[in-house]
């Protein structure tokens, strides 16, 4: 095993082009490195960039690739990752795009001018069969015979000469981790580049293209004679101890049960290392308002930097550590080859309500939150299974609503811990039945057709590459901040402009209320007269108005107009109907911040203008029923919308999980209030 | 099924409970079929059964391949000189 400290070395290749030659073409030239899935085709990348690469979507598509350009001995040249792939007669969206883009008929996009074929080389043959389709494409063609010390160390021997000779290519063995032939492979590439020399199909290889109904038997017959003719050693010893292994993971039983561990510990890890950095976020955010607070001068400028765009923001950066460890641990459990035999495991179970066994681990990975899962659904090959994934993912309990379910348990149960913890499983269990039944429901009707049956690779266990998950989790951290952070700074800004406006003057304030203020002023209770000052505002503001104007359609549901200008502020963000109730209950927008025993102090005795409380059970289940079911989180949608590449998946997730919501939680108020 | 004049043991691939055998064809739906072909699983392999029941594993061209019976059933496979391999089907 190399040394994981030895995969965070810088790469090999410099970046600036210092040497130079006359016969370089003319703009940089493309090099595609294809592989199959588990060939080390990320490392390998990651090995010849580092940090400079740059995602992208293919255009026109979803799908995302990574690209770098950098400088090979004086050619300019650009490096994209193509999507893993196992035969050109592509069964995938992913697997499709790599094909086109290797045949040039990707549109916006040239064929590149060297393929790398990444060749795992401690399963030779089953790789050669995707090599020999690639070779009959006419491009000129690397290998790289990667993992190569790897199979070495499994006793096993190349003879390079005799491999270049039948694949007609040049052929160089490297190791992605450790750096080994990197040096060859960008001397080879170079060289290819500037010769542009197809490659001399051995006549054995030329034959498997003449006929098309047999190919995969005559590629495979082919892949056979060259292992054989050419690598020697037995290394079917090396799979012994991932069998060994797999008699207990991929055991019907005993197979869940590791599962279940495995992904107990995930969030455990998730939800507990977390803390710390969320906690610095939040604070540093706090301060950085409180400074900026400072120095502005008064007033709604002040306001908008504040409590608009630093709170906002803040708000959702602080999920972002959560998000970072979510991505970082599943990358290492997908590097290390568990997650195949998780889907492996799993698949019987979710067939049952027509989803694949892949689509486990993003409905769990909701549970913390539902953007990087529905990032994560990329795995499910067959798009009716994904789409009907990201459609009921939002259902999962994600982390942002934690908060609202305290708030919820704490007023029903303040002295029951058991029955507050019964409440708070009960929550998580409602999320998880109706979204399995959704997709239930979705898989029969609109993603009509049948869940596509297993198949999957079950690759040898490996020590997974912290490098090549810091880089994922990197790229992926980014994602989330570009498309969620700019919705949610739009929102945020928009919704801080409803609360504001129109303004409220001393003047304009019912005579109650100008009486109150004045009696508290003089007892010098300076903070409870900002506090009456800014329930009165938000409710002379549009979100005020608003509310009041939506309150007959939320009272079915048990809402007073308060709760419902909490729900509609919490639309673009579940958590914040907490600061907003604060607020429109009287308590200040810190309220919430002082101690959640204040605010649920106050909540218990509101009462409505007949004197009856506000907060009866009815009530407060009828809110927890609505904010489990409800879509109220704008950066989902706009990720829904990135991955599905139309509006019209997430306006159907607001639209369903809305009406769930609504009907639900009116079933629920007009239940309890019956009792 | 098969041409092969010499079948022996022709039997679905989920109806095997170990041992090895050649794949003789796949007669799944194209998608399904182009993925069980691409990783190995196509006329003429050596499969040899992992673990078996559903889905089940198989070792095919050097690695191994999970998949659900229900298209295992698609694959038809000619037992090779194998004592462990049974039948479970009629």
């Amino acid at each position: 095993m190399s040394s994981t400290l030895n995969e965070l070395d810088l790469p090999v290749l410099a970046s600036g082009g210092a040497a130079s030659s006359a016969a370089t073409p003319a703009g940089p030239v493309t090099i595609a490195l294809v592989g199959n899935p588990n060939a080390g085709k990320t490392s390998l990348f990651n090995r010849l960039t580092g940090l400079r690469a740059k995602t992208a979507n293919f255009p026109g598509t979803t799908v995302e690739h990574r690209r770098a350009s950098l400088a090979l001995d004086g050619v300019a040249a650009t490096l994209i990752d193509l999507p893993g792939l196992y035969s050109l007669d592509a069964t995938t969206p992913d697997e499709q795009i790599a094909a086109d883009a290797l045949r040039g008929r990707l549109a916006g996009m040239d064929a590149p001018d060297v393929i790398l074929q990444v060749v795992d080389a401690t399963n030779l043959e089953r790789n050669l069969f995707l090599t020999s389709q690639v070779l009959h494409l006419g491009r000129p063609v690397v290998a790289a015979l990667n993992l190569s010390d790897v199979a070495e160390r499994q006793g096993l021997t190349f003879n390079l000469e005799e491999l270049r000779e039948r694949l007609g290519c040049p052929v160089v063995a490297v190791s992605a981790r450790t750096g080994r032939g990197i040096d060859e492979l960008v001397q080879v590439v170079t060289d290819a580049a500037r010769q542009q020399a197809s490659p001399e199909l051995h006549a054995d290889l030329a034959a498997c293209g003449s006929c098309r109904g047999c190919q995969y038997s005559a590629r495979y017959d082919w892949a056979e004679s060259v292992r054989a003719l050419s690598v020697r050693g037995d290394a079917s010893r090396a799979g012994r101890a991932s069998e060994a292994i797999d008699r207990v993971l991929t055991h019907r039983v005993a197979g869940l049960a590791c599962f279940a561990a495995v992904m107990a510990l995930t969030f455990l890890v998730i939800f507990w290392a977390a803390t710390f950095p969320m906690d610095l976020i939040d604070g540093l955010f706090s301060l950085t308002a409180q400074t900026v607070g400072r120095w502005l001068p008064a007033g709604d400028l002040n306001s908008l930097v504040t409590d608009g765009v630093i709170g906002g923001v803040g708000g959702m950066l602080v999920f972002l550590p959560q998000i970072c460890l979510l991505f970082f641990l599943l990358a290492l459990l997908e590097d290390s080859g568990y997650m195949a035999r998780a889907a492996f495991v799993m698949d019987r179970l979710m067939q049952r309500v027509g989803l694949p066994g892949k689509a486990f681990v993003p409905l769990l990975s909701a549970h913390a939150c539902a953007i990087p899962a529905i990032m994560s659904t990329r795995v499910i090959e067959d798009r009716r299974d994904r789409l009907a994934t990201i459609l009921v993912l939002p259902l999962m309990t994600c982390s942002a609503r934690i908060p609202v379910y305290a708030m919820v348990t704490a007023l029903l149960f303040p002295h029951a811990p058991l029955k507050a913890a019964g409440l708070f499983a009960g929550a998580y269990a409602l999320g998880i039945v109706t979204a399995l039944a959704v997709a239930w429901v979705f898989k029969r009707t609109l993603l009509k057709g049948p869940t596509r049956p297993l198949v999957i690779e079950l690759p040898n266990y490996r020590l997974p590459s912290l490098r090549n998950a810091l880089l994922l989790t990197y790229d992926r951290a980014r994602a989330f901040v570009t498309t969620a952070g700019t919705t949610i700074l739009v929102i945020s800004v928009v919704l801080w402009a409803l609360a504001t406006y129109p303004k409220t003057s001393m003047e304009q304030m019912p005579a109650k209320v100008q009486a109150e203020l004045l009696a508290m002023s003089a007892a010098g209770n300076d903070a409870g007269a900002d506090r009456l000052t800014q329930q009165v505002e938000l409710e002379y503001s549009f979100a005020g108005r608003i509310g009041r104007a939506v309150e007959p359609a939320f009272a079915p549901l048990g809402f007073d107009w308060k709760m419902s200008v909490g729900v509609l502020s919490s639309f673009a963000a579940r958590e914040v109907i907490v600061s907003t109730m604060a607020v429109l209950y009287g308590l200040g927008a810190d309220g919430a911040d002082d101690g959640v025993d204040s605010l649920l102090g106050s909540l218990r005795t509101v009462t409505r203008a007949d004197g009856s409380l506000v907060f009866t059970t009815a009530t407060c289940l009828s809110l927890l029923v609505f904010y489990v079911l409800a879509m109220q989180c704008l950066p989902t949608q706009a990720v829904t919308r990135r991955e599905t590449g139309s509006w019209k998946w997430p306006l159907l997730q607001l639209g369903y999980m809305t009406a769930l919501a609504y009907v639900a939680a009116m079933a629920t108020y007009q239940a309890a209030s019956f009792f | 099924m098969s041409n092969s004049p010499q079948v022996i043991a022709l039997l679905p691939l989920s109806a095997m409970i170990g041992g090895e055998a050649r794949v003789m064809s796949v007669e799944a739906e194209t998608a399904d079929a182009s993925r069980l072909m691409a990783l190995g699983i196509c006329v003429g392999r050596r499969v040899e059964i992992v673990k078996a029941g559903d889905p089940l594993i198989v070792r095919v061209v050097g690695a191994r391949v999970g998949l659900s019976a229900r298209l295992a059933a698609a694959v038809m496979v000619d037992m090779v000189g194998s004592s462990t391999g049974a039948t479970t089907a009629a």
